[in-house]
């Protein structure tokens, strides 16, 4: 069998592993084993030079990478509730003295909250700052 | 020689890339440390990394997770043992301290669950937390977020799924329930059959009262009825003995006037003698005309009875 063949037939099986696992550096592997096929088909005797090509293909795909994962960044994906909670309203359903903690109800969830002034039950209040239990709440009035 | 530098330069390649690429899904991250030192989060999608030099150190997943915990023996605040089985919801919403701000947040979560739940528990009676859940909830939820603050890790809710009373404690909570609930049906009972008397007391007194009513009026009527009669019975009477009177008064008037001559006068006293006759008193005194008169009468009928013996 001819070298190309083998290299071709390596370039065909990874790609469809990659196309099931989707892990992207199987894509690469693939392409310098596509690359290699084709180096094979020029000079069929040179199996070094054809593996070093390869390889070497591959790298450098996978540093050439970077600028589509910076691309691929900017896209936006599932957001979770938790994170955007900066800004919401929500209502206090345990009293929160200063330096104490209360509960405040923002969309279903119930969160620990801390404030610099006394709130009392049922007042509406906006999320300040967003520790990761605990959140930070102003009376809703006073920003607008 | 040519084929075993073939073997080990793809193997490093293979191993290089792999180590290079990293794709992270949805709601997932990786810490990553730059030699030994935090570095940045693997945020989801395709990532590349500095083979080597950056490693990632742990993977977290994001979405909210649930932890059972084992029944519980707690002790209320009266001195009951209670086993409780709760559920854990819980969540990592910081990474980086989930990783090095505690070992096992896993561990750690069901630890201070159990814990505060005992804590809160130990300060109700029975009855409450058998009642309470809504209560033991919200209590919970400040006392874990004080705690997991440093974690990264929020509980969401820790839901109590069952509270199971002692055996001993559960049959006498059955049977003080079964004698409330008879005390109720005798309570009613005894409610419908005072009600049954009282009704049955008004009836009879209100049947009373309605007859004595009636026997009042009719009395009433008939005594009404009795004066209209004797007055109207009085009235005639009186009319009577008026027009009698006024007869009277009327027949004397016209003697009076007509003039009392002598043969008036026998033949009141013939009519005075009648009357005398038929009293009592067996000797009458018959003044001698008026025997005569008698005498003369007699002859007359004996001529009327001879005239009828002569037609025979």
């Amino acid at each position: 069998m001819h070298a190309w063949v083998i290299w071709l037939i390596a370039a065909g099986i990874l790609l469809v592993f990659e196309m099931m696992t989707l892990t992207f550096y199987l894509l690469w592997l693939s392409l310098g084993a596509a690359v290699a096929a084709i180096i094979a088909l020029i000079a069929p005797e040179g199996i070094l030079l054809q593996v070093s090509v390869g390889c070497l293909v591959a790298l450098v795909l996978t540093f050439f990478s970077k600028p589509l994962v910076k691309r691929l960044r900017a896209s936006k994906g599932f957001q979770d509730i938790g994170t955007e909670l900066v800004g919401k309203q929500g209502v206090v359903v345990e009293p929160i003295e200063p330096g104490q903690f209360g509960i405040v109800k923002i969309g279903g969830d119930t969160w620990s909250a801390t404030s610099f002034e006394a709130l009392r039950k049922d007042e509406l209040v906006r999320v300040m700052k967003r520790g990761s239990t605990i959140i930070e709440v102003q009376r809703w009035e006073e920003i607008i | 020689m040519q084929w075993a530098i073939i073997v080990i330069v793809l193997l490093v390649v293979v191993v290089f890339i792999s180590l290079t690429v990293k794709v992270v899904p949805q709601q997932r991250v990786g810490v990553v440390e730059r030699l030994g030192k935090f570095h940045r989060l693997l945020t989801p999608g395709l990532n590349i990394l500095i083979p080597v030099i950056d490693q990632v150190r742990i993977n977290h997943d994001l979405r909210i997770q649930q932890a059972n915990v084992p029944p519980q023996t707690v002790i209320t605040k009266d001195n009951v043992q209670v086993q409780i089985d709760t559920i854990i919801f819980y969540q990592v919403v910081g990474p980086e301290q989930a990783t090095y701000g505690i070992s096992d947040y896993v561990y750690g979560v069901r630890n201070i669950s159990t814990a505060t739940m005992r804590q809160i528990i130990g300060k109700l009676e029975l009855d409450e937390t058998l009642s309470g859940r809504e209560k033991i909830s919200t209590e919970i939820r400040v006392a874990l977020d004080e705690a997991t603050e440093k974690w990264g890790v929020r509980i969401e809710r820790v839901e109590v799924i069952d509270i199971k009373p002692p055996l001993d404690i559960q049959e006498s909570m059955d049977k003080q329930m079964k004698a409330e609930r008879n005390k109720r049906a005798i309570v009613l009972e005894a409610e419908a059959a005072k009600q049954d008397m009282i009704l049955r007391a008004e009836g009879d007194k209100q049947s009373k009262i309605l007859k004595a009513e009636g026997d009042k009026e009719a009395r009433i009527r008939e005594a009404e009825g009795l004066r209209q009669a004797q007055e109207l019975e009085a009235l005639g009477e009186a009319a009577a003995i008026k027009s009698v009177a006024e007869a009277e008064k009327a027949r004397i008037e016209f003697l009076a006037t007509s003039g009392l001559t002598e043969e008036i006068l026998a033949y009141r006293s013939f009519e005075a003698l009648t009357e005398v006759a038929k009293g009592p008193a067996n000797k009458v005194f018959i003044p001698s005309n008026a025997i005569e008169t008698l005498g003369s009468l007699g002859a007359i009928a004996e001529v009327f009875k001879s005239g009828k013996d002569l037609k025979k």
